[in-house]
């Protein structure tokens, strides 16, 4: 039995309780997503691997070489960051269209709207996880030890998953309304993938003087919350995680907001 | 069910702001810079799909949306389905809503029928597992057989009403809404949808639908509304709205 009062649906908490207590509905949507875009194809989504472990050894072999760096460090190092990476752009740009491309069961299904969200999350994740197993696989190639301070990342990532679903809050609602944006976030982000140490490491940065290019960039603590305790097995520094819990607050507010305004709006401008 | 079900509109008005899509994010900071931003913009172009709508409609009622296009019949509906939030006044479904609207959209295109059904099942409401133990029943009443296997951009326009059409109302709504969906499909289909919607209507829900067909309104429905650029003109039984609308339109 639901209710629906237009006047008292004023977006809220409980909004996203509710879709996300509608796990199984987005969940499913979500893997049908990553499964139907390999579909027919005969590797399937081993090319997700593929495509990861391509880049992650021709871009770690050449500039491991330019950068000096001994491989049994560098190359888990680059492969965290780069899947890292790739979830934070994945939210940014493909999460401005979360909406867009969920217009057919926005405009037919009195469904909550949050779990076209969540649903666009879960590529996003399994992409990660596979990501994950690589960069397993380059740590025990290169023997290097992982001890419980690992356990760091699970909190680290909780931090991570909430900041970036916060950006595509922000990126989706916004989206709908500015169809420009998908593509500015696309060169946005592109742009600041050179200014995140992501191929290059923090130390490089410092011994050249360019620390402030990554001390005032947001991304690069919300890389670190994830790959340090990876790297490390230790807990980031503690000016990574108040940054992170920081710009997290930040984001919570800019996205409450953004909901606000903007979500009953939403069917409208679609 | 213990819980009446009701649809009571008050008040309700649906404003589109048209200009807002041609709106570019460029557009948009341009003016913000050039400050006198409300002034140098082009005039506000607003539709008023609704205009202050009241109604009630109780247990049981079969009730007919008619009018040219354009009219607002289709909005209406949405409003009912809980897809539309009223831009003023206030609108209350008591009951689960199935609707159904003219464009059948919402199909995940690479996917097969299969797929699809579980999605929408999904989304109308049923677990997983209810699609499941409901999946051939809704197969069968499609009739659209091995194409279930294909992936649903090989359909034809009838066959994805006719997919639509079974999973909405394979989910026992407590409120079905239907958009002109009844005159679309072949024949042999319609009639099939015909006999569903019988039904449906003994079990003494709340049906609402929109077509053109008068016969159609006149077989099914006791109540009709009839609606012109968004305004009711006329709403009560069904033989005399119908009357007066071939009266006055010809």
């Amino acid at each position: 039995m639901i209710t629906y009062n237009s006047a008292s649906s004023k977006p809220s908490l409980g909004e996203f309780v509710s879709a996300a207590k509608l796990w199984r509905v987005w969940f499913h949507m979500g893997v049908q997503d990553v499964k139907s875009r390999f579909r027919n194809s005969v590797l399937g989504p081993s090319w997700i691997l593929i495509n990861l472990a391509a880049v992650i050894g021709a871009v770690g072999l050449i500039y491991g070489r330019l950068f000096h760096q001994p491989m049994n460090e560098f190359l888990p190092f680059l492969t965290i960051g780069i899947v890292v990476w790739s979830f934070i752009s994945s939210s940014l740009v493909e999460g401005a269209s979360a909406f867009v491309v969920a217009e057919g069961y926005i405009k037919q299904f009195p469904f909550p709207k949050i779990i076209y969200l969540y649903r666009a999350m879960v590529p996003y994740v399994i992409v990660f996880s596979i990501g994950l197993v690589i960069f397993f696989v380059a740590m025990a190639l290169y023997q290097r030890h992982i001890g419980w301070g690992a356990l760091w990342v699970i909190p680290g990532f909780a931090l991570f998953l909430l900041i970036n679903f916060f950006h595509l809050v922000i990126v989706a609602h916004v989206g709908v309304r500015f169809r420009d944006l998908p593509h500015l976030l696309g060169s946005l982000i592109q742009i600041a993938f050179y200014l995140t140490p992501v191929i290059f490491t923090v130390a490089m940065l410092k011994d050249r003087g360019l620390a402030f290019v990554y001390m005032f960039n947001p991304l690069y603590y919300l890389i670190e919350i994830v790959r340090y305790p990876l790297l490390n097995s230790a807990l980031p520094p503690v000016e990574v995680v108040y940054v992170s819990l920081g710009y997290c607050v930040f984001m919570g507010i800019v996205a409450f907001l953004v909901v606000r305004k903007m979500s009953q709006r939403i069917v409208y401008v679609l | 069910m213990t819980q009446e079900l009701k649809i009571s509109l008050r008040d309700v008005g649906v404003r589109f702001d048209v200009t807002a899509r041609h709106d570019s994010l460029k557009s948009t900071m341009l003016n913000a810079l050039r400050g006198r931003t409300r002034r140098d913009k082009p005039e506000r172009r607003i539709v008023h799909a609704l205009k202050s709508i009241s109604l009630d409609i109780d247990h049981g009622e079969r009730v007919g949306l008619m009018g040219l296009n354009g009219a607002g019949k289709s909005t209406i509906l949405k409003v009912m389905a809980g897809i539309y939030p009223p831009t003023s006044g206030e609108a209350r479904i008591d009951g689960h809503v199935s609707a159904m609207f003219e464009l059948a959209t919402g199909f995940e295109m690479t996917q097969t029928g299969w797929d699809n059904i579980r999605i929408r099942g999904m989304l109308l409401g049923l677990t997983p597992a209810q699609v499941e133990e409901r999946i051939h029943q809704i197969a069968e009443f499609s009739e659209l057989g091995e194409f279930l296997d294909y992936p649903v951009k090989t359909y034809s326009a009838g066959m994805f009403i006719r997919l639509a059409f079974s999973v909405s109302t394979a989910i026992n709504p407590e409120i079905l809404l239907l958009d002109e969906v009844m005159g679309a499909g072949d024949v042999q289909f319609a009639n099939k949808a015909k006999r569903r919607m019988h039904e449906f209507m003994e079990q003494g829900k709340i049906l609402v639908f929109s077509s053109h067909s008068l016969d159609m309104l006149e077989a099914f429905c006791e109540r009709v509304i009839w609606l012109r650029k968004g305004e009711i003109v006329l709403d009560g039984d069904a033989k005399g709205v119908l009357a007066e609308y071939q009266r006055t339109e010809g």
